[in-house]
């Protein structure tokens, strides 16, 4: 990747995916760039109707405007291609919604370094910060973290979390391969990096209070995401891994 | 005895099929099933007797089930197959979405023009939460 003799320093960047947000955007980005001036930053406008990328663009950051909605999945794999071609070594991957704190990312970095990890999941429920979740979601979520700890010989307590940190190995990966469905692109995406051979970790971080909306806590929709999360996992279990081999060949 | 009305709607499905391929508005692929459909037909008509040869062989007690079961499965296995094609064009305007944006965003560092207008409203609201573009120049 690195053919224009650039040499491969550490460089990191931060991915927001945002879908109207143009009330949330701007604050979002004054704390990222506040807090972490080290990295450069990219908001992926998903097909966006209103001024999120007009917001973004005026705090100078650079901007994808994807030109209809292709869910957060496809969003973040522009992210993870935009990477790879811009040469960034480090890709943050992180929510608008304000839930995910920028101060939390230097703990991600700190577990990527100590353990050689390629993913780095910041996961709630793994000994910092007071997130709960009842009932069937919770269940929902406990199974769906036993299995992935399982697959990835790791222990993973937050396996939906939208804030992961990966390096090299894994931006290559999922420039190629990142799921666009529901729940692909948390869950599927930790089996496609287990099944590649890459290292999955997690690092405990403090979540906040979404900035807008309100946390489903209704019992169908809770089953519905249950269901949902098993096809998801059963399909990207039983799925051939043959990505990095047929590039390969 | 010669039934005529199965012969006319293979000779008018084939010669819509090489219509449809002539004007390049269906591809070949998707005219197999058809094709397979008119030769079926084309076979049992000749010989009447073949069908409820078959049927009965297959365990169908009337014929005219064997029929409606063999036309149920080809529409049910056309229609797996649009699937298929279908989430594969998706996968393709994905894709193109993706690395479209992309590259307006690597034409607007490289050249630092906007590509997008500036409406009144937006320039207000940019006004209202920053003014970074301003501080840059």
């Amino acid at each position: 990747m690195h053919l224009l003799g650039d040499p491969p320093a550490h460089r990191r960047l931060i991915v927001l995916p945002a879908w109207n947000e143009e009330a949330a955007i701007g604050g979002c980005l004054d704390e990222i760039i506040d807090v972490l001036p080290e990295w450069d930053v990219v908001v992926v406008s998903d097909g966006s109707t209103d001024h999120t990328s007009v917001v973004a663009r005026s705090k100078g950051v650079a901007v994808i405007d994807l030109p209809f909605n292709l869910g957060v999945g496809g969003a973040r794999r522009a992210g993870f291609s935009y990477a790879i071609r811009e040469g960034y070594t480090e890709v943050l991957q992180i929510d608008a919604d304000g839930q995910h704190d920028p101060a939390e990312v230097q703990h991600l970095v700190d577990v990527m370094v100590e353990t050689q990890a390629d993913v780095v999941i910041g996961a709630r429920f793994a000994g910092r910060g007071d997130y709960t979740v009842t009932g069937p979601r919770k269940w929902a979520m406990k199974l769906l973290s036993a299995v992935l700890s399982r697959v990835c010989g790791t222990r993973l307590t937050d396996t939906t979390s939208g804030l992961k940190l990966c390096g090299p190995r894994a931006n290559d990966l999922y420039a190629r391969d990142y799921p666009a469905e529901y729940l692909g692109d948390t869950v599927e995406a930790i089996v496609i990096a287990a099944r590649n051979g890459l290292v999955v970790r997690q690092a405990g971080v403090v979540m906040r209070e979404r900035s807008g909306g309100v946390p489903s806590h209704s019992p169908v929709k809770a089953a519905v995401f249950l269901v949902r999360a098993m096809m998801s996992l059963a399909i990207a279990l039983t799925r051939p891994a043959k990505v990095l081999e047929q590039e390969a060949s | 005895m010669i039934y005529i009305l199965p012969l006319l709607f293979v000779a008018a499905t084939i010669i819509t099929m090489v219509l449809l391929m002539r004007r390049r508005v269906m591809k070949e692929r998707f005219t197999v099933w058809w094709a397979i459909l008119s030769v079926g037909v084309v076979v049992f008509v000749v010989f009447p007797p073949l069908l409820p040869f078959v049927a009965e062989h297959l365990g169908f007690q009337t014929p005219s089930n064997f029929v409606f079961f063999v036309s149920s499965l080809m529409l049910l296995l056309m229609s797996v197959q649009f699937s298929v094609e279908i989430s594969r064009l998706e996968e393709k305007t994905r894709t193109l979405a993706e690395q479209l944006g992309i590259l307006r965003a690597q034409t607007e560092q490289r050249s630092g023009v906007t590509t997008i207008a500036l409406t009144p409203e937006a320039a207000q609201l940019v006004d209202t939460t920053t003014d970074a573009t301003e501080a840059e120049e």
